[in-house]
């Protein structure tokens, strides 16, 4: 049984179909066609209320203050362009709650931001450095592997031959081909737990799961499924 | 191992939905199989996450014990006079002669509109509080009974959404609490006019 599997029912089709999101007074008085001077004052209102939660979206990007502030002042004006567009849009989704949608709004902002300042893709919060994904690597072998295996004795690729590099390649590629045929919900776990690093209690809240216990139990049974199929497709070890 | 994502990147409403477990089984396995091979995507969905985490706590931090305790009280004040009084019971339909406005039912006073209220802009349907957390769903239905929109929200009052254009005519609203404790109260219906 997958992740989605658990949550899958036509009822609850049903009921997201039909569930919009309250909008909150302020965002229905601002984009309610009032006089200027009452939108000016909604708008006011509104800023007020979420600025705590988009100066926090803001830190994500460095803590330095002026840069903090560059953003926050930047996802306003966004906010405020086109005669409130992007919050027209949510109005007219309404799907999420204002706050999350908020959050993730904003956070595009400030990455966007970001990259007219700096010209590149912001790194930190969540993006892995060289040491993260060679601990991550060395986690995944190690979850991988049949039974308790010494870590010490797994192989450091850098030093590796040259028919041993031709090994590794080979066995992450059988691993990829055997990470295709999982649900998207398992490969979603997956890359949560290993690549991105994130804890069971926070990966079960992402993807809907009553708890971490759950999170453990599922990867715990994507493992031997995956063992099972490494196997059938000669890879029996973690080592070349 | 590198993945480059066959599909389009889901929108902001999307992510958020997500988040929210607002999005339609389909949906949801259309953003996972996004989310499996774009990394990108990936990441600001869980910095978001992130993010939101506090605010969520907050949300969901009242107090447990204090809780427990408004929750018997509740259930003593209101839901069991609601419960084992018929004759409140009775007196909680509505007549023509009863004050409208401020209108207690059951529990819960409405607010706005007012009972036979002409409206001609944004609608905003007010109430006051049922209990600590209780979850309110609200329902607006035109005069033959169908139900014209109805939502379930944890605030005290809910704008009509902007996209949902009511034509005019005679509406009724009511609202429905669920209360902390199990315990329910209904409010019965308010007419308004739209014009």
């Amino acid at each position: 049984m997958t992740v989605d599997a658990v949550l899958q029912n036509p009822a609850r089709d049903h009921r997201m179909a039909d569930r919009r999101g309250p909008v909150p007074l302020e965002l229905a008085q601002l984009l309610n066609g009032a006089p200027p001077a009452d939108r000016d004052r909604a708008w006011t209102a509104l800023v007020a209320t979420h600025s705590r939660l988009l100066m926090a979206v803001a830190r994500t990007l460095g803590a330095e203050h002026d840069s903090v502030m560059d953003a926050y002042t930047y996802v306003l004006e966004r906010l405020r362009e086109d005669d409130y567009r992007r919050l027209r849009a949510y109005v007219a989704d309404n799907r999420a709650s204002f706050t999350t949608w908020l959050v993730v709004v904003a956070r595009g902002l400030c990455v966007d931001h970001y990259r007219r300042q700096y010209g590149r893709t912001p790194r930190g919060n969540g993006t892995a450095s060289g040491t993260r994904v060679e601990r991550t690597f060395r986690r995944r072998l190690f979850e991988l592997a049949p039974t308790m295996v010494d870590l010490a004795s797994l192989v450091d690729e850098q030093g590796l031959a040259a028919d041993e590099s031709v090994q590794v390649a080979q066995r992450n590629q059988a691993l990829a081909l055997v990470l295709e045929t999982l649900d998207p919900a398992d490969r979603v776990l997956l890359k949560l737990r290993f690549e991105d690093d994130l804890p069971a209690r926070e990966i079960a809240t992402i993807l809907q799961m009553p708890s971490a216990f759950h999170v453990y139990r599922r990867l715990a049974s994507l493992y031997t499924s995956l063992r099972r199929h490494l196997v059938a497709r000669g890879v029996e070890s973690s080592a070349p | 191992m590198t993945e480059r994502p066959d599909t389009q990147h889901p929108s902001d409403e999307q992510v958020a939905a997500f988040l929210d477990g607002r999005l339609t089984t389909n949906e949801r396995a259309q953003v996972l199989t996004h989310f499996a091979a774009c990394a990108e995507c990936r990441r600001e969905m869980t910095v978001a996450h992130k993010v939101l985490g506090p605010w969520r706590d907050v949300r969901r931090a009242p107090i447990i014990g204090l809780v427990t305790v408004l929750a018997a009280v509740l259930a003593f004040v209101v839901v069991r006079p609601i419960a084992h009084d018929p004759a409140r019971s009775a007196a909680a339909v509505r007549s023509p002669d009863r004050p409208s406005q401020p209108d207690r039912m059951a529990g819960i006073t409405v607010v706005a509109p007012p009972d036979q209220a002409v409206i001609d802009s944004t609608i905003i349907f007010r109430w006051r509080s049922g209990g600590v957390d209780a979850t309110y769903r609200l329902t607006v239905q035109d005069r033959s009974g169908g139900v014209v929109w109805d939502t379930t929200v944890a605030d005290t009052a809910v704008a009509l959404p902007r996209q949902m254009v009511l034509a005019k005519g005679q509406y009724f609203w009511s609202v429905d609490a669920q209360l902390a404790d199990g315990g329910s109260a209904k409010a019965g219906a308010h007419q308004f006019t739209v014009r």
